[in-house]
């Protein structure tokens, strides 16, 4: 006989850990199914995270935060730099460590947490309805029952996939991701710093995040689109050699980072998709991990309120994507228009966005800064780049 | 024929998310590649950040045809 369960989540990433969290503080039966022997590895992550987006959600503890950034550094393709100020800019976390502590607060609530556990199917039942997960657990096949199934399978999302609610993505919808972490180099330790050029990074930008005691996180994102033949490392090695006189690759990392789509499904009958697994992500930057605990905070409570109730038909789900897409829609579309302009910049706008830019924020105390008239504002100044959007008119 | 490098692979997953066929499926133990659903379209090539999918020969088992005696 299947174990039953009200809800099953599949992936105990942040936007999985955060929904079973949600779901176990209000009394729900909750699975969460890590396919992984560790909550948190392997990772594929830059673990920068602001610092209202993970204030939000969970008290901030010392264990798992690298180093605290005030200092924002952009570089244009041709050297032109602009260095913000902000006194709480954000984190750098150490993700392996928080990925195990949102876990345990999921498991602490009253979660069941799993690792070692693969979900490898969805069940349906004799009405053609999906009711459970097939899972490899510990090398045997087992299975468990669910009213609903949340998706929290990152890029790759199986889940997805089998509910019939998306196949793959475009080479344009996807950025490939290269980083390493490296020892003994010489950074500034609350400073992150932002490279960007069509032949440093097609679509894309490098990126330095110091992790303190002389480590950084140096990695790299380009559209595969725009990249001929070379690959992200390769885009990635050059970048090092270049910056870095002295450094120490101590781990290599990569990954895909999914880019927000508006016309895709979150919610298929009793089947939600959170955090990378539903691309919610901030397009332009790549940023995931608030959008992920979001995504999982307001997955988690609707279906709490779907299985307490037991009444409801299946269509209140919806209330999940309606719920996203009033705390972050407009934002997430925002950041999907700058991204086609984005990729379609040359090296020329770039720099003449940064200089306009230095001239009102370099070395300024940057609080409290909008993104969307900040954009605004940059568009006026330039006018050539509205019209680089042109292709999405008609 | 797609071959894996596995000294390479990272286990990211983003060759999987691209593959329009369902032809490449991740496990812990590593990537597995199914020939019968691959139809070379290089979409796992030209996103993997590393280079560690290659095309080692043309032979395709999901476009080759019936066979005529």
């Amino acid at each position: 006989m299947s174990k039953k369960y009200d809800c099953i989540v599949v992936g105990a990433g942040p936007a999985g850990s955060m929904a079973g969290k949600v779901l176990a503080e209000n009394g729900v039966n909750v699975l969460v199914l890590e396919k992984d022997p560790e909550v948190g590895s392997p990772l594929s992550c830059a673990e920068a995270i602001s610092f209202s987006g993970l204030t939000s959600f969970v008290p901030v503890d010392p264990e798992w935060i690298s180093t605290q950034i005030h200092k924002i550094l952009v570089v244009s393709p041709s050297n032109i730099r602009m260095k913000l100020h902000h006194p709480n800019a954000g984190f750098i976390l150490n993700r392996r460590l928080f990925d195990k502590k949102l876990a345990e607060k999921a498991a602490s609530s009253g979660a069941c947490v799993k690792v070692n556990a693969q979900a490898i199917g969805l069940l349906k039942n004799k009405r053609g309805n999906f009711c459970g997960v097939m899972v490899l657990e510990n090398g045997k096949e087992k299975e468990y029952e669910a009213k609903v199934i949340i998706g929290a399978d990152g890029v790759e999302s199986y889940v997805s996939r089998w509910a019939g609610m998306d196949f793959s993505l475009g080479l344009d919808q996807i950025e490939s991701c290269a980083q390493y972490l490296l020892a003994d180099v010489k950074v500034e330790s609350d400073c992150v710093e932002f490279h960007s050029g069509q032949s440093l990074a097609p679509g894309g930008y490098t990126w330095v995040f110091p992790k303190g005691d002389s480590h950084a996180n140096v990695g790299i994102a380009v559209t595969p689109d725009l990249t001929s033949k070379r690959k992200a490392k390769e885009y990635l090695d050059g970048f090092v050699q270049k910056r870095f006189s002295n450094f120490k690759i101590i781990e290599s990392m990569m990954g895909g980072v999914p880019c927000f789509d508006r016309n895709k499904n979150l919610v298929k009958e009793n089947i939600l998709l959170v955090g990378d697994a539903g691309r919610v992500v901030d397009s332009l930057s790549g940023a995931g991990i608030y959008n992920a605990l979001l995504s999982g905070k307001i997955a988690g409570a609707v279906v709490s309120q779907y299985v307490r109730d037991g009444k409801l038909s299946v269509s209140f789900l919806k209330k999940y994507y309606e719920e996203l897409m009033r705390a972050k829609g407009r934002l997430l579309r925002f950041y999907s228009l700058c991204r086609a302009i984005f990729l379609k910049m040359t090296d020329e706008d770039f720099d003449a966005v940064i200089l306009f830019l230095k001239k009102y924020l370099d070395n300024q105390v940057v609080t409290g800064i909008e993104p969307i008239p900040l954009v605004k504002t940059i568009l006026r100044s330039n006018p050539k780049l509205l019209f680089l959007l042109r292709h999405l008119v008609w | 024929m797609l071959e894996l490098d596995p000294k390479l692979c990272g286990h990211c997953g983003g060759c999987v998310a691209v593959c329009p066929y369902g032809a490449l499926e991740l496990f812990v133990s590593g990537l597995l590649i199914r020939p019968e659903l691959c139809t070379l379209c290089q979409n796992c090539i030209i996103f993997c950040p590393v280079g560690a999918l290659n095309i080692t020969s043309l032979e395709c088992p999901a476009l080759a045809g019936p066979e005529f005696v």
